[in-house]
């Protein structure tokens, strides 16, 4: 279940990254729009997974990476501020400030990631 | 082992982002003295190109209580000269002294493109008022003082069902109205009581979908042939494209004949209050600059306005500051801003304007210019929210503005809100006020009245019928 949500910001803010970087290259002002939609929908996906999480957190199933889950919610943070960024008028509203913030939530996607699997890999060997 | 990212380290987390944001909800309240953006050269803070969370203050509209009203300096009474209207804007007075007060709201036809049109949308119609059920509004009422006492004998709706409509102009036997999407002639003789026929177009407006500065002002040129209406923009900083504001955050001059245009004057973001200086017969306006700059960004300002006349939105404000949020650049159109006149402090939102020559008001307010100020939502404290006086020498502002008639903030409430101010056929001034409902009479305290009325359309009325008079042989 909560796999199932996650991808969903995962899928929305990666799309953010490239949406940025067409406003960018094109200053056309579609693609502003489109990269505040993504990154709407993909905090209210990625707020959806928390609930699940937490969910999951008092049910006490299963084990919780606090690595994973520190990331993760730093993704959301960046993601807010990458909002509030983008709720800006015109040019200012995506460069610099929230190509790099797009920039960094992607990265911290990849963090994310690259700790889950690992603290998976010690913890449960197979 | 888990033991390396401990619950701790999460919590650490959170609590950084609490820091992190705490400057955000404090970025202001720092005492910016209003004042010392009061006048030709203000002071102008560094702009917040990024601006997180742009401060916001807004005022919950309560209306007015019986016998409550705004308050006036000593030497003036203030009484309510029509209430129970459905958000008057603009107030005009014919030469027989009839006041017309437009009553209108905005269309709401704007497409909603991001997120943030939304969180806006929703906000921003609690400065509104009303909620349930509101009278029904965009019409023109005719209101008669006939014994010249400065109350209202008697009361008409002259025109209903207009689209949005905000300035008007009389001249010829005709009544000239500026809705939203066009300038519309009424053959309308002074005294009438009610309007049948139907207008001719004489111009079409800017108008939907997006709309975004709707009120569009009208004022009759000094030899009567030319209309001049102003056309806000469609957007705050051109952030729906440039294609959307073709012709807009400008002023218009119309040929009365023709109905032909041509932009008289760009580069005004949201122009309202069109005035001819009486002894000038230099075109004046108010504009509303941009917001989301930071609290004390960018003044709202009067300016003469000259033919050709480019006063930098988007690209720049206040004469050569650059908004880096538009782009691309375009520093032809930098150097080439004209810096205005007279600034008014950040956000207040000024939106009509009047010449107090020629009034029955007290010599103080002898030679100068009555703003209405509607009021400020980008901002941490309210400013605006009253009409202030502008002493003028030689047909040019000279001196601080004051403050003539507040009272329409209560704490965090508002009673009312004043846009558009005019003086009456007894020489009193007048100021719509759209959330009070109301239409506000602020007179001479010693009972003084001019000997005749004059219309809001000033000399070139009488002069042009002269003129006619003449050509006709009657």
């Amino acid at each position: 279940m909560q796999a199932a949500l996650v991808s969903f910001p995962i899928a929305c803010f990666t799309l953010a990254l490239l949406t940025d970087l067409a406003y960018w290259a094109t200053a056309h002002l579609m693609w502003h729009n489109f990269s505040s939609w993504l990154i709407f929908a993909g905090l209210i996906g990625g707020g959806l997974a928390a609930l699940a999480w937490i969910v999951r957190l008092i049910a006490s199933r299963g084990r919780i990476i606090w690595a994973v889950a520190t990331v993760n919610l730093l993704v959301l943070v960046a993601a807010v501020f990458n909002s509030l960024v983008h709720a800006g008028d015109g040019w200012t509203g995506v460069v610099p400030w929230g190509i790099a913030l797009s920039a960094l939530t992607v990265l911290l996607m990849l963090a994310s990631a690259l700790v889950g699997g690992t603290a998976t890999r010690r913890q449960d060997p197979r | 082992m888990t033991g390396t990212f401990l619950p701790r380290t999460f919590a650490a987390a959170i609590g950084g982002v609490a820091m992190l944001a705490a400057p955000l909800a404090a970025q202001d309240g720092d005492g910016f003295d209003v004042s010392s953006q009061i006048g030709p050269d203000p002071v102008l803070p560094a702009p917040d190109f990024v601006n997180l969370l742009p401060s916001m203050k807004i005022a919950n509209v309560v209306g007015w209580q019986e016998g409550e009203t705004p308050q006036v300096p000593e030497g003036l009474v203030v009484t309510a000269y029509a209430t129970d209207l459905a958000n008057p804007r603009t107030v005009h007075t014919l030469p027989n002294g009839d006041v017309l007060v437009v009553q209108s709201r905005g269309p709401d036809s704007a497409p909603k493109s991001r997120p943030k049109d939304f969180i806006r949308g929703w906000i921003m119609s609690m400065s509104k008022g009303g909620g349930g059920a509101q009278k029904e509004s965009n019409l023109i009422t005719l209101l008669r003082d006939s014994d010249r006492d400065g109350t209202v004998d008697d009361r008409f709706d002259l025109l209903t069902g207009l689209a949005s409509p905000f300035g008007v102009a009389w001249i010829d036997d005709t009544l000239y109205v500026a809705a939203t999407d066009g300038v519309l002639a009424y053959p309308y003789t002074l005294g009438q009581t009610e309007i049948t026929g139907e207008p001719a177009v004489l111009t079409p407006l800017p108008g939907g979908p997006i709309n975004h500065h709707w009120t569009k002002d009208l004022a009759l040129g000094p030899d009567g042939t030319k209309l001049y209406a102003s056309v806000g923009s469609n957007s705050n900083i051109a952030e729906n494209g440039l294609e959307a504001e073709k012709r807009r955050a400008a002023i218009w001059e119309i040929d009365r004949a023709t109905g032909a245009s041509r932009v008289y004057a760009s580069g005004l973001r949201n122009p309202n209050g069109l005035t001819f200086h009486p002894e000038t017969g230099t075109l004046f306006t108010v504009v509303n600059e941009r917001d989301e700059l930071g609290p004390d960004l960018v003044p709202d300002y009067m300016t003469s306005v000259q033919d050709g006349g480019f006063y930098g939105w988007p690209w720049s404000y206040f004469g050569e500051h650059v908004d880096a949020r538009v782009h691309p650049e375009r520093p032809d159109m930098v150097s080439a801003a004209i810096m205005p006149d007279y600034a008014l402090s950040s956000h207040v939102a000024a939106l009509g304007m009047t010449f107090s020559n020629g009034s029955a008001l007290p010599e103080e307010y002898a030679n100068g210019a009555f703003i209405g100020e509607h009021g400020s939502w980008n901002r941490d404290a309210f400013n605006g929210y009253k009409v202030v006086y502008v002493p003028f020498e030689n047909g040019e502002p000279a001196g601080m503005a004051q403050d003539v008639v507040t009272g329409f903030i209560d704490g965090d409430d508002a009673r009312g809100r004043p846009v558009g101010v005019g003086l009456d056929g007894t020489g009193a001034l007048l100021v719509a006020d759209d959330a009070g409902n109301t239409v506000w009479r602020v007179a001479n305290a010693d009972g003084a009245i001019i000997e005749a009325p004059v219309g809001s359309d000033g000399g070139q009325v009488e002069a042009a019928g002269e003129q006619g008079a003449g050509q006709g042989g009657d």
